[in-house]
């Protein structure tokens, strides 16, 4: 920490008091931003933090301002102490502090006729959800219970209730909302996202195209995902494009973190990324698996899945690749089949259900007839092969004409 | 909320600090783990847990906020809930037990017809008792872990949530499998227990009727066997369906066969194609078949008597013989005392 005099410490304070009473009077809001957001570690709020450790009676000046301008104590006096907390490290402190802040702000919010202050309400947002994060990492070391980030999560509800209306405030909803999917997913309380999905596809006030176009992106990007979670593909595939055609391509991490979600889901309705886009973005758990299907190598789609279990399964994606196996199969039975029809294209449609038995082992998967029977019946009944099984010849017999059928954009029937 | 407290599903809180009560006398509500009741495991400390309050009911699903103040008030903490009958200890083996007797129940209740005693109803009500039972028992392991313990049971009755996926009729869980998986640690997930539940229910989704029971038959615990039972039937149903959708008109497919590999009686496996609207013939060597291709199959209209796991004489000697951590029984008819 800096060394500062008492003087300078007080200047500083003094200034930067000064800017937030003229930032509300004037209803400036990016004004206001930049003196809220904490955990930015502004070279302002820092040289300020130092400043309040230096001049420790600043509430005084506080509350001289607010004699002399409007009454602003009851924010300023806990974000101030927020950012001194925050400064040495004392996180829990800084939360609450801000926590009591931002409840105080939120209530002249709602007095504020016009949304010159929603930049400013974004930056909350944010902050509280960050801040708590950090509180409750804090919280865990100290081996003592982590509620930090619930609490944060029912402010922003608070929040997303005071923009729920029919002003011009309710185009901050949907960020606020993106907020509170960050909240649940990371308390893993995701459930909870059902409500504020609702309100905002349901109620009359919202129209989603009026939303900022990033705001789009990040929730259809969260909302996709639980599509997926949900394996609802069809719905998940519309979301999770959405997210990526809205995307800034600048953030290449975003996109990465949109398209680990959207390549299993591609894979399910039958569409393989090319293996330049995995590399290009570091996906590389996914080419064994994409290969695997290419090729029919059930060996490779087991050991893809056995290599990456972990990841898959932290990601979310686990069952939604285990499902990948009958696709395998498919692209199996289509190999033999040109193999065949290479030797005898008249008898091609007909393939012994052990010479099945004999490429499974060959790819060293070890099932007997009885298994490899069931398997083709499923494949049948799934409609990834036009055909029938004869149990007593142990036959299965493709039809002449697109045994094969390709899944065009959907899910194999369940 | 106090900051030095743990809300628990299990609907009782646990305060780390002495704090006075506004309410009436302070009592204590004693958490005991295993090692004090008779399923000692030597790596099980023995500690206690404090509550210093009286008993304040949090978990927010299980009664109406009027009636949670009035057990508070009265402190009616269930004959279940209450260790050797004392109306303020509880115990996570008790939480153990009550999972039991819920698998148990479960699986009594799915062998009685539905019929004016409607017990269809009883039968899902106890399948969405069971699931609370198995959240509440995760809160306790979680807060069990951070101190660094790890129940012997912990990987069984996780296994069992994966389990109950398997039916068609459970009660709607709050959250995707999927996610459940996300926040649980490597150690269970990767359990033997944990890996059987998850390979079962992907045989299952994925219609693989042969690998299903196949593995059922080789690796299932006592319990887990009790838990999937009720379910077996749907298996089979959909195994049917899929056979008589895909098989070949022209050669019937061999009840007998089937019955083997879907680990039922013969006799039971025609009633079930009955109850599928699907009939069966007789060749000339008395052979009973089922015919592929008929149209007038259907899911079966009435709640169906669970059948048991059944295993042919052929697999007799092939069979490991039972032991604590069991696999098939013949002709499952569990007592329920074995786990009281």
């Amino acid at each position: 920490m800096a060394y500062v005099s008492m003087g300078e410490a007080h200047r500083r304070i003094t200034d930067f008091l000064s800017r937030f009473y003229d930032a509300i009077s004037s209803q400036d809001g990016a004004a206001l931003r930049s003196l809220l957001a904490v955990s930015s570690n502004s070279s302002l709020l820092l040289s300020l933090a130092d400043a309040l450790n230096i001049f420790q009676d600043w509430a005084r000046l506080v509350k001289q301002a607010d004699r002399n301008s409007q009454q602003l104590g009851e924010i300023l006096v806990p974000h101030l102490r927020c950012i001194q907390s925050f400064r040495i490290g004392r996180f829990v402190e800084a939360y609450v502090a801000f926590e009591k802040s931002a409840n105080a702000f939120l209530q002249e919010f709602r007095n504020w006729e016009t949304a010159w202050a929603v930049e400013a309400v974004y930056v909350v947002a944010h902050e509280i959800r960050v801040l708590a994060e950090m509180a409750d990492k804090e919280l865990s070391s100290m081996g003592k219970n982590p509620e930090k980030l619930q609490g944060a999560g029912s402010f922003l509800m608070k929040v997303f209730g005071a923009l729920a209306g029919k002003g011009p405030k309710r185009v901050g909803a949907l960020y606020v909302t993106c907020q509170l999917f960050k909240v649940y997913f990371k308390l893993g309380t995701v459930h909870l996202c059902r409500s504020v999905i609702r309100s905002i596809e349901t109620a009359k006030i919202f129209d989603f195209e009026e939303f900022p176009s990033s705001d789009k992106a990040t929730y259809m990007y969260y909302t996709g995902r639980l599509e997926v979670y949900n394996e609802n593909f069809v719905a998940a595939d519309q979301k999770l494009t959405y997210a990526l055609m809205h995307c800034n391509s600048q953030y290449e991490a975003n996109l990465r973190m949109i398209l680990k979600y959207l390549i299993p889901v591609k894979l399910s309705i039958g569409i393989l990324p090319k293996m330049t886009l995995l590399e290009k973005y570091n996906l590389i758990e996914y080419t064994n698996v994409v290969k695997a299907l290419k090729s029919g190598d059930l060996r490779l789609l087991r050991r893809a899945l056995q290599e990456h279990e972990d990841q898959f399964l932290r990601t979310g994606v686990y069952l939604v690749l285990e499902k990948l196996e009958l696709q395998v199969y498919q692209r199996l039975l289509k190999k033999i089949h040109m193999i065949q029809k290479q030797k005898d294209p008249s008898k091609a449609h007909q393939i012994k259900l052990d010479l099945i038995v004999k490429a499974l082992k060959w790819l060293q998967v070890d099932m007997d007839v009885d298994e490899v029977e069931c398997i083709m019946a499923i494949l049948i009944y799934k409609n990834l092969i036009k055909g029938y099984f004869a149990h007593k010849s142990k036959v299965v017999v493709l039809s002449k004409q697109d045994p094969f059928p390709k899944l065009k954009g959907k899910p194999v029937s369940s | 909320m106090e900051s030095s407290t743990r809300v628990g599903k299990s609907g009782f809180r646990r305060a780390q600090t002495v704090r006075p009560h506004p309410v009436s006398a302070r009592s204590r509500v004693i958490f005991e783990n295993s090692s004090s009741t008779r399923d000692s495991d030597p790596n099980y400390e023995s500690r206690e847990l404090l509550i210093s309050s009286n008993l304040v009911g949090t978990c927010p699903d299980m009664c109406p906020a009027k009636e949670r103040i009035q057990r508070e008030r009265l402190r009616d903490l269930a004959v279940f809930e209450r260790l050797n009958g004392n109306p303020v200890k509880t115990s996570p083996s008790l939480a153990v037990k009550k999972v039991k007797f819920h698998i148990i129940s479960h699986q009594k209740l799915a062998k009685r017809r539905s019929g004016p005693d409607d017990s269809s109803s009883l039968h899902y009500l106890n399948m969405e008792q069971l699931t609370k039972c198995l959240l509440s028992l995760y809160e306790v392991y979680d807060i069990n872990r951070r101190l660094q313990f790890i129940n012997k049971h912990e990987m069984e009755f996780h296994s069992f949530y994966i389990l109950l996926h398997i039916g068609y009729k459970i009660p709607i869980m709050k959250d995707s499998l999927s996610l459940w998986f996300r926040h649980l640690s490597s150690p269970i997930l990767h359990s033997k227990e944990m890996r059987f539940a998850r390979t079962l229910l992907r045989y299952f989704r994925m219609g693989d009727y042969k690998r299903f029971f196949g593995i059922l038959k080789t690796e299932a615990s006592q319990l887990q066997l009790c838990l999937i039972e009720p379910f077996l039937n749907e298996a089979r149903v959909q195994a049917i369906s899929c056979i008589n959708h895909s098989g070949y008109k022209l050669q019937p497919y061999p009840l007998e066969h089937l019955s083997e590999v879907l680990m039922i009686k013969e006799q039971e496996l025609e009633s079930l194609c009955f109850e599928c609207g699907l009939e069966v013939i007789t060749d000339e060597l008395g052979c009973k078949l089922l015919p592929v291709k008929q149209s007038s199959f259907h899911h079966p209209k009435s709640d169906l008597e669970s059948y048991g796991l059944t295993s042919s004489d052929k697999f007799h000697s092939s069979l490991p013989r039972p032991d604590s951590s069991s696999n098939l029984q013949v002709n499952s008819s569990h007592g329920g005392k074995a786990f009281f």
